[in-house]
């Protein structure tokens, strides 16, 4: 768990069988091992045993609740492909695609954001 | 549905402090009543007299080495078990430092059928923190618990990267795991085989200062404050420690302390001329360490007596003091070795026990450990002032690597009961 991070006005849990209880989106990520040095678990089996997102787990949030994840996915690591792969709870799919859309338009802001200054300073 | 009935017992209830003198009842290897006015159900019973002897909670054993997988000449869960049962010993608690080390729910699930099959005392498993107990990776603690392990330990081998044991501390914390950690910084200790000071010397033995205890601690301390991890140090055994143990506990962190009957009972002249079977791991310490350790015990500030049983076969010990191997067996001589500190007035027989059982009990959530209705049957039936010589091969151990042999000792154990069960008649 990164440090302070109850300070981002956030509930902490640590079960995750508690912290899904009633939830309307369930946000997955992948472990970003080229930000970690050396190991914070002990492995795969073992993360996905007790943090990876699968069907059992998934129970205790409401029974219409989303499933996000912004990729890319490491089925069997933090989500189950099943869940991945339900087109009745996940919204990967549309989050990835919209997420394509969000960076060309943040990309395209930033490029004649550029041009604009460039010219003003030209003038 | 047995219902046995020990009567015209000395009951020592550690829980309440308390001896008294009157009955114990028994049924389906639960206790049912205990007292001094103790209704018998008028259904046939088994009525055992206990002439008015001692009547404990048994003792649970937290760190010994079964030598199972790896060593199994050492020692095997069959020969500890018969040793455990013989001293009064009715839960070992055995370290993962075998070859290969449990640090896999695979071994561990080994072990535990081993165990379950050939010791007639409970069997509680402790896992490696680190796998191999190398100090680089943290073990599966999430499914070594789920495996059934009680606590988490590299035992003599200290992890030295503290963020290495940081992350497994953090880890154990969000999962409520036990951690036990042997405090002896590594640098300093390496190659010791003596406390320093004027025995070593004159001996010309390599030693260790205390202060390499003092310094291990204190690190963990800091370790725990960080992680909030709960925390238990195996032995604790100078007067030096005490000061920092004391404050952390009174800062409320979740740390309790343990010490060896070794270290209770002898000190560092008991080694005379180079008798290795008195070479333990820490060195055994000056007479006035030895006084404050048990006077720590008396106080509550060290909370568990073990026998940090370490069964070692005859090659490793007939060697030049240097290069024996560390370690001594101790299941069935801890409680006659306890005992001593009784007959010597030092501590009172529910203090013992407090320390012997029911501390240990409390720490791993037992529901054993204590003389009080509804607690597993767990017993031990002693005269306290029987007295006898030690002979080391009449030991059960496979290992008979004693330092008492040949010892006057008072204290016998009579009967141990495990569940209700008989599990040694002496």
């Amino acid at each position: 768990m990164p440090s302070g991070i109850a300070e981002f006005g956030c509930e902490v849990y640590e079960d995750m069988h508690q912290g899904l209880q009633d939830v309307d989106v369930v946000m997955m990520l992948r472990l970003q091992r080229e930000r970690m040095d050396g190991g914070f678990i002990p492995s795969e089996r073992e993360y996905y045993h007790r943090y990876g997102l699968d069907a059992q787990k998934l129970k205790a949030a409401k029974d219409d609740a989303i499933v996000m994840h912004p990729g890319p996915m490491n089925r069997g690591v933090e989500i189950d492909g099943d869940i991945a792969d339900d087109i009745n709870r996940s919204v990967i799919q549309d989050q990835v695609e919209m997420g394509v859309a969000v960076r060309m338009a943040a990309m395209d802001l930033l490029a004649r954001n550029r041009k604009m200054q460039m010219s003003e300073g030209a003038a | 549905m047995t219902i046995v009935l020990l009567r015209n017992a000395r009951l020592i209830d550690p829980e309440t402090g308390t001896e008294t003198d009157g009955s114990l009842l028994i049924e389906n290897g639960v206790i049912r009543a205990v007292g001094s006015a103790v209704d018998t159900p008028a259904k046939d019973i088994k009525s055992i007299d206990c002439n008015g002897k001692v009547l404990a909670p048994g003792i649970i054993d937290i760190g010994v080495k079964v030598c199972e997988p790896g060593e199994r000449h050492k020692e095997s869960f069959k020969t500890a078990g018969q040793a455990a049962a013989a001293g009064g010993v009715t839960t070992i608690v055995t370290r993962p430092d075998t070859l290969p080390a449990i640090d896999t729910p695979e071994t561990l699930e080994f072990t535990r059928r081993r165990a379950n099959e050939a010791a007639p005392v409970n069997v509680l498993t402790m896992a490696a923190l680190t796998k191999g107990r190398d100090g680089r990776e943290m073990t599966e603690i999430g499914f070594l618990l789920d495996a059934g392990a009680v606590g988490f330990t590299d035992c003599d081998r200290v992890v030295t990267d503290t963020k290495v044991l940081t992350r497994a501390l953090s880890y154990a914390r969000s999962l409520g795991a036990l951690v036990m950690g042997h405090p002896q910084d590594p640098g300093l200790s390496k190659g010791a085989a003596a406390t320093s000071g004027k025995f070593a010397s004159l001996r010309g033995l390599p030693a260790v200062s205390p202060m390499a205890e003092r310094m291990a601690l204190d690190r963990d301390i800091a370790l725990i404050e960080m992680t909030g991890v709960r925390y238990h140090f195996d032995q604790i055994t100078t007067g030096r420690a005490l000061p920092a143990l004391r404050r952390a506990k009174d800062n409320g962190l979740d740390i309790t302390a343990g010490t060896s009957i070794h270290h209770l009972t002898l000190n560092e002249f008991d080694v005379a001329d180079y008798r290795t079977f008195f070479k333990v791991k820490p060195p055994l310490r000056t007479e006035d360490d030895r006084q404050l350790i048990v006077e720590a015990v008396r106080d509550g500030l060290i909370d568990i007596i073990c026998s940090m049983h370490t069964p070692q076969d005859e090659e490793s010990k007939r060697l030049p003091f240097e290069e024996a191997a560390s370690g001594a067996v101790g299941l069935e001589t801890l409680l006659p070795a306890a005992l001593r500190l009784y007959h010597s007035g030092d501590l009172d027989l529910p203090t013992l026990f407090r320390a012997l059982s029911l501390n240990p009990a409390k720490r791993l959530g037992l529901a054993a450990g204590r003389l009080t209705v509804g607690a597993s049957a767990d017993l031990v039936l002693f005269d306290p002032d029987a007295p006898f010589v030690v002979d080391r091969f009449k030991l059960h151990s496979k290992s008979k690597n004693t330092p008492f042999d040949g010892t006057r000792m008072q204290g016998k154990v009579m009967r141990t009961f495990v569940a209700g069960r008989e599990v040694y008649k002496g």
